[in-house]
């Protein structure tokens, strides 16, 4: 992967951002993202907690997947929440991955992992290798003449 | 950038460039390589290690973000040479083919029966799934596991 | 010769055919020739969680006509047999016939599309 700088405090608005990397990483070996400079934003647990206030639950952006499955109140009120956490993922990524990060998480569709592929999302312009393509798994609803990637 | 790692029991100070990963740290600079790289994507779990008790992937962990103490494959075995008793349960059960996957599986087994997940075959068929095993030695594992964690009922 | 060893190596045929059944293919881009499913997330192999119990039993018997001691192979036998299983059960099921695989959803729907 390309070379990065890495900091705990972020410097400049270009900086990209890393939790649990678990998908970061992985986009980061493939080249996909090629950050100038990285931000280490675990920070001991200020933002990993979770609390309940009435019927509201309040998770912070850095709380692991397996520590939101886990909780006390998500397994006896949550469990269709618990249950998607668990299915969506193995248990070793569950301990890695972050809330925060799963809402950000890129799409998996293999033209957009490919870099020898055409992808409108990773490099617009060049065509949506999809469209046409080896579409299965990929997005039904919010697609556009650029592209159908989930 | 400078890093101490804890590994097994031990502290190691090493300078490591931001890109390197924990599983290359592992294998080529601290010659642990009983942890094994099978898709370096984090989709096979081969990479399976310990950080803090709790089962993570070596392969997508930067060395810069581990903040963990890392346990091995190598930390599991006594000082002696003696098994582990969850290594003993996978000879006994003839829970390994080619053994690739092994090392990953036997650290996932360790945290998974930890964690109180070992209580059913289906809860092991489950907590379990983030380790593919291509020899599909599937079925002995989940006894081996189950062995393990006593539980007595029809393996598989 | 070696039972456990046996039993292993006819439990790895049958999960390798079940996936064959139900998961396993590669995809192709035809216009560059590229692999799209190149990587474990989408070439799908068995996991754990999608092996139910399995049960082998060996019909013992002293065979000289294959080899002068007895012995046979099985270390690919395993496999040949789940695949079509598991298709005759699915058209028992649904009257639905598959000739290839994997048998998947959409190749499910697409025969029901047909009739």
């Amino acid at each position: 992967m390309k070379a990065f700088a890495f900091t705990l405090m972020p410097q400049t608005s270009a900086d990209m951002f890393i939790a649990g990397g678990t998908t970061l990483v992985d986009l980061m070996k493939l080249g996909v993202v090629a950050p100038q400079r990285l931000v280490d934003l675990r920070d001991g647990g200020a933002h990993a907690g979770i609390s309940v206030q009435g019927d509201t639950l309040h998770i912070g952006a850095l709380t692991t997947m397996a520590a939101l499955a886990d909780h006390p109140a998500v397994i006896e009120r949550l469990p269709m929440v618990r249950s998607a956490l668990l299915q969506s993922a193995s248990p070793q990524i569950c301990n890695m991955a972050t809330i925060g990060g799963n809402l950000l998480q890129r799409t998996r569709c293999s033209y957009f992992r490919d870099l020898a592929s055409p992808c409108n999302k990773r490099a617009p312009g060049t065509g949506g290798g999809a469209i046409g393509g080896d579409a299965r798994g990929l997005a039904v609803l919010g697609t556009s003449a650029a592209c159908i990637a989930s | 950038m400078d890093r101490t790692f804890r590994i097994n029991g031990h502290d190691h100070a090493l300078t490591i460039d931001p890109r390197d990963i924990l599983l290359e740290i592992l294998r080529d600079r601290l010659n642990l390589t009983g942890t094994k790289k099978g898709c370096d994507h984090g989709q096979c779990g081969a990479c399976t290690v310990l950080s803090d008790g709790k089962r993570i992937l070596s392969c997508l962990q930067l060395g810069a973000t581990q903040k963990g103490e890392v346990n091995t494959i190598e930390g599991l075995t006594g000082p002696d040479g003696a098994l582990h008793l969850m290594q003993a349960a996978f000879v006994r059960h003839d829970a390994l083919q080619c053994g690739f996957c092994t090392p990953g599986q036997i650290l996932s087994s360790v945290a998974c029966v930890a964690e109180g997940h070992a209580t059913s075959a289906a809860d092991v068929r489950a907590w379990m799934a983030g380790n593919l095993c291509r020899c599909a030695a599937y079925p002995n594992i989940v006894a081996a596991v189950l062995d393990m964690a006593g539980v007595t009922e029809a393996a598989e | 010769m070696e039972p456990s060893l046996a039993r292993s190596q006819i439990i790895g045929g049958m999960i390798w055919g079940i996936g064959q059944a139900l998961f396993e293919e590669s995809r192709v881009y035809p216009r560059t020739g590229h692999w799209t499913n190149a990587n474990l997330a989408e070439a799908l192999i068995p996991t754990r969680a999608d092996i139910p119990r399995i049960d082998v039993a060996f019909v013992p018997e002293d065979d000289r006509a294959n080899h002068p001691i007895g012995m046979k192979g099985l270390g690919e036998i395993g496999v040949v047999g789940p695949a079509p299983a598991i298709a005759n059960a699915l058209f028992d099921a649904t009257g639905q016939r598959h000739r290839s695989l994997p048998l998947t959803i959409d190749a499910r729907i697409t025969a029901m599309e047909a009739i």
